[in-house]
C-alpha cells in the first residue's frame, strides 16, 4: 500500500535515565510527516521538541534513549524501515542521517565547528554519501550557497563561520540541511537566535526551498504564528506527547484541544509579531519529573472534570478529516475507564507474577548453597 | 598568516632584549661580585689574598666600572663576535662551556615534551571519550600519582631500577667509556639509552597535568553542539570525534605548550643534579653561587630565549590551528 506520509511516528518515548529519576521528555509521541508538505510542530519550551525530533536521527545522547514505539520511514521505492530500532551508532543509521533526513540547528553559531570552512562543513557531506570527489562537491556547495540566496557565495565557501553574520550562517546551516536533497528536511527552531528581519527573511527562504526541492520539513517552534505562516499540518506537543493534530487551517479555525484554545487565545493576531507568545496560559509547565497522572495538561486545563481528567490518561482519539486529538471531552469516558482499569488489573497481575516468580527462584537459589 | 608571524617576531626583538638587561642586573643584585665572594672563600680558610693583585684583577675584569657600561661591553661582544665573556672560575671562554650543555638542555627538553605529546595526546582523548569507566578511573588515578610524586623520588626510583633491572651505570647520560669520547653514532646511542631515564622523570608530571587537561577541555568540546551537527551528517563515530571536538580541544593542547619548555627546563636543574647531567641546572646553579657572572648570565639569556623561541613557535602552530586566531 504506497503511503503519503513519509515518516509515521508512533507512540515514541524517549527517556532520560539520570541519576535524579527518570525524565520522561518524549511519552507518547504520534506524528504523520505527509510526503512533500511542511509539519509545524509546536510547543512551550520544554514540551520535548528537540528531544523529539533528534529521536527521528537516532541522535539522543545518553543518559538518553528511546524506550517504546517505532518511526517507520517510507522511502518512495516503496520500501520501509523503523528507525527506532536501529543501533544509534550502526552504519544503517549513518546512511540515513544527513542523506534522507537532515536537521537544521537553532543556533547556527555553537552549531558550526569554529576551525573548519563552511565548504568543508557542508562537502564532507556529500563525499560522504554521494561518494563525490573534493572537486564536485566543491561545486554542489557552491550551487547548494547560491540556492540559499548566500551573498557572495564564492567568498562564503573558505569562510570561517566568526566571518558570517546570523543570517548568512543560518543560511550556510540550510545549505547543509539540504546537500544530500534529503525526503525530510527537519529545522529545529532555526530562527530564534536571530533577530526579526533576519527571522521573515530564512522562513521565507525556507518555505520557498520546500516548494523548490519538494521534500517535507517538519518545523519545530515555541510560536504559533510562524506555523501560519510555513507549515500545512500542524502538531501541538504539551509535555512530551502530540496533543492535537491536523490541518493548519482546521486547527486553527476549529481547535478542539483545551490546550490549542489556550494557545490560540494567548496570541492577539496571526503573524509574527509574537513577543506575547505563549505565556497567557494559567500556570506553569510542570517539570518532567513531576508529570501529573490522568491527563498531563488536567492542573491548567479551563475544562477540567474532577475525577476523571486526573484519572484516566486521554486516548489517541481520530477525529474527521485525519485529526487527531488527546482529550477525554472527545472520548467515551466508561469505555476508557473500563479498558484502563481492565490494563491495570493485568500489569499488577503481571508484576504479582513476576514477583512471586523471583521468589521461587530465589528459594531454589538458596536450596542449591 | 606570514603577515603574523612577521609581526609575532618582531615582538620577541625588544623582549629579548629586556630579558638580556634583567637576566645581568640580577647577576648583580647580590651584595659584592666574583672577587669578594674569592677574597671571603681565601679569608674563611685562613689566608689572605694582596689586595694590590684584587685590586688589579678588578681592573682586568672590567668589574670596577659602571653596571651599564659593563652590560655594554657584555651584550656588544655576544652580538659582534659571538663572545660571552670569560667564566671566572673556569677561567676559560663562557661560549667554550655553555654551548654542549645548551645543546644537551635542549636534547632532553625537546625529547621529553615529545615523550609528554606522545602519551598525553592520546590517552586523554581515550580518558575522555570514555569518561567514568574502568579504563578512565585508572588513568585518572595514576595521574594523580604522577602529579604528587616529586621528580627527585621517581629519579631515585628510575636509576634503581635502570641499575638492578638493565644494568646501566646509574646517573650521567653516558656509559663510562663514551665519557668523554668525540661525537659517534655509537656514543649517540648510548646517550638515547641513558636518557629514557631524566625523560621520564621529567615527563612525568607533565604527562600527567596534560591527560587532565586534555581530558577537562575535550570533555567540554564533546558536549558542544557542533558534535550533533557532525552526527546529523552521517559521519562515522570516530570521524566526528576526531575532526571536530578532538581538533579543537588541540587548540587548547598547543596553547599548554607555550609553558611547557619554561617548566621543563627549571624542573630539570633538580633532576639533572640527582642524575649528575651534563646540562645547564648544575653549571648554572654553581655560577650563580660563585657569582661566576658572565657565565651565569650567559645561562640565563640563552634559556630565556630558547623560551621565547618556544612560545614564538606555539603561537604561531596555534595560529595555524585556529582560524580566529589567525585572522585578527
Ligand atoms: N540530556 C538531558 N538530560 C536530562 N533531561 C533532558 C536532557 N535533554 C533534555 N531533557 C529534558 O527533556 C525535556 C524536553 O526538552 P526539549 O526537547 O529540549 O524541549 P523543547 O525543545 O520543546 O524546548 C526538558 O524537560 C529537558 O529538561
Ligand atoms: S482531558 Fe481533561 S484535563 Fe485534559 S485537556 Fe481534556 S478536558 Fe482538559
Ligand atoms: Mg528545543
Amino acid at each position: 500500500m504506497p503511503d503519503n506520509n513519509l515518516l509515521t511516528v508512533d507512540e515514541l518515548k524517549t527517556y532520560f535515565f539520570t541519576d535524579e529519576g527518570v525524565v520522561k521528555a518524549v511519552d507518547g509521541l504520534t506524528l504523520e510527516v505527509p510526503r512533500g508538505r511542511t509539519l509545524g510542530v509546536v510547543g512551550e519550551s520544554g514540551s520535548g521538541k528537540s528531544v523529539g525530533a533528534r529521536s527521528l536521527m537516532q541522535l539522543v545522547d545518553p543518559p538518553g534513549r528511546i524506550v517504546e514505539g517505532s518511526i517507520m520511514l517510507n522511502r518512495a521505492d516503496g520500501s520501509t524501515v523503523d528507525i527506532s530500532s536501529l543501533d544509534p551508532r550502526g552504519p544503517a543509521i549513518r546512511a540515513i542521517r544527513g542523506d534522507e533526513i537532515a536537521m537544521i540547528f537553532q543556533e547556527p553559531m555553537s552549531s558550526l565547528s569554529p576551525v573548519h570552512t563552511v565548504g568543508d562543513q557542508i562537502g564532507e557531506m556529500i563525499e560522504l554519501h554521494w561518494g563525490y570527489t573534493k572537486a564536485q562537491a566543491r561545486d554542489r556547495v557552491l550551487e547548494l550557497l547560491q540556492q540559499v540566496e548566500m551573498p557572495k557565495a564564492r567568498g562564503v565557501i573558505d569562510s570561517y563561520t566568526f566571518e558570517l553574520s546570523g543570517g548568512m550562517r543560518q543560511r550556510a546551516m540550510i545549505a547543509m540541511g539540504l546537500a544530500c536533497d534529503p525526503s525530510l528536511l527537519i529545522a529545529d527552531e532555526p530562527t530564534t537566535a536571530l533577530d526579526v528581519t533576519t527571522q521573515a527573511v530564512i522562513l521565507d527562504l525556507i518555505r520557498r526551498l520546500q516548494e523548490s526541492f519538494g521534500m517535507s520539513v517538519l518545523f519545530i517552534t515555541h510560536a504559533l504564528g510562524v506555523i501560519a505562516e510555513l507549515a500545512d499540518h500542524v502538531a501541538v506537543m504539551y509535555l512530551g506527547s502530540v496533543v492535537e493534530q491536523g490541518s493548519v487551517m482546521d486547527v486553527f479555525h476549529r481547535p478542539q484541544h483545551p490546550y490549542t484554545r489556550s494557545l490560540l487565545r494567548s496570541i492577539p493576531s496571526l503573524g509574527l509579531e509574537k513577543k506575547r507568545r505563549l505565556e497567557a496560559i494559567r500556570g506553569m509547565v510542570p517539570h518532567p519529573f513531576n508529570r501529573p497522572g490522568g491527563c498531563p495538561f488536567h492542573n491548567r486545563c479551563p475544562e477540567f472534570m474532577p475525577g476523571v481528567c486526573d484519572q484516566l490518561v486521554p486516548p489517541l482519539e481520530h477525529l474527521d478529516a485525519g485529526r487527531t486529538v488527546r482529550c477525554l471531552l472527545h472520548s467515551d469516558v466508561d469505555e476508557v475507564r473500563a479498558r484502563q482499569e481492565e490494563q491495570a488489573a493485568a500489569e499488577r497481575e503481571a508484576a504479582a507474577g513476576e514477583a512471586a516468580a523471583q521468589r521461587s527462584v530465589g528459594k531454589r537459589g538458596g536450596e542449591s548453597r | 598568516m606570514g603577515l603574523y608571524i612577521v609581526r609575532r617576531f618582531l615582538y620577541m626583538i625588544p623582549t629579548v632584549i629586556l630579558i638580556s638587561i634583567v637576566a645581568f642586573m640580577i647577576i648583580q643584585l647580590p651584595p659584592g661580585d666574583y672577587l669578594s665572594t674569592l677574597v671571603a672563600r681565601y679569608e674563611a680558610e685562613g689566608e689572605t689574598l694582596d689586595q694590590e693583585y684584587v685590586s688589579r684583577l678588578r681592573e682586568i675584569y672590567g668589574l670596577g666600572r659602571p653596571v651599564h657600561v659593563q652590560y655594554w661591553l657584555w651584550i656588544r661582544g655576544i652580538i659582534t663576535r659571538g663572545d660571552f665573556g670569560r667564566s671566572f672560575a673556569w677561567g676559560r671562554p663562557v661560549s667554550a662551556l655553555i654551548w654542549t650543555r645548551l645543546g644537551l638542555t635542549f636534547v632532553l627538553s625537546l625529547t621529553t615534551t615529545l615523550f609528554i605529546w606522545i602519551v598525553a595526546l592520546p590517552v586523554g582523548i581515550y580518558s575522555a571519550i570514555r569518561q567514568y569507566t574502568v579504563g578512565d578511573y585508572v588513568v585518572t588515578t595514576l595521574g594523580f600519582v604522577g602529579l604528587a610524586t616529586p621528580n627527585f623520588l621517581l629519579a631515585l626510583i628510575f636509576m634503581y631500577i635502570g641499575f638492578s633491572v638493565f644494568g646501566q651505570t646509574v646517573g650521567g647520560l653516558f656509559s663510562p667509556e663514551f665519557v668523554s669520547a668525540p661525537w659517534s653514532i655509537p656514543r649517540f646511542l648510548n646517550m638515547l639509552s641513558h636518557l629514557w631515564i631524566p625523560v621520564v622523570v621529567l615527563g612525568t608530571a607533565g604527562t600527567a597535568g596534560l591527560i587532565r587537561h586534555t581530558r577537562a577541555n575535550l570533555l567540554d568540546e564533546l558536549r558542544k553542539p557542533y558534535v550533533v551537527t557532525a552526527r546529523a551528517k552521517g559521519l562515522p563515530e570516530w570521524k566526528v570525534i576526531l575532526k571536530y571536538p578532538v581538533r579543537i580541544a588541540l587548540n587548547f593542547f598547543v596553547s599548554a605548550q607555550a609553558t611547557i619548555l619554561v617548566t621543563l627546563v627549571s624542573g630539570a636543574a633538580i633532576v639533572s643534579i640527582v642524575l649528575s647531567l651534563p646540562t645547564t641546572g648544575p653549571l648554572l646553579l654553581r655560577a650563580l653561587q660563585s657569582q661566576d657572572m658572565y657565565l651565569a648570565a650567559s645561562f640565563i639569556l640563552m634559556l630565556s630565549v630558547m623560551n621565547v623561541l618556544s612560545t614564538l613557535i606555539s603561537d604561531i602552530a596555534l595560529a595555524w590551528l585556529d582560524p580566529r586566531i589567525r585572522y585578527t
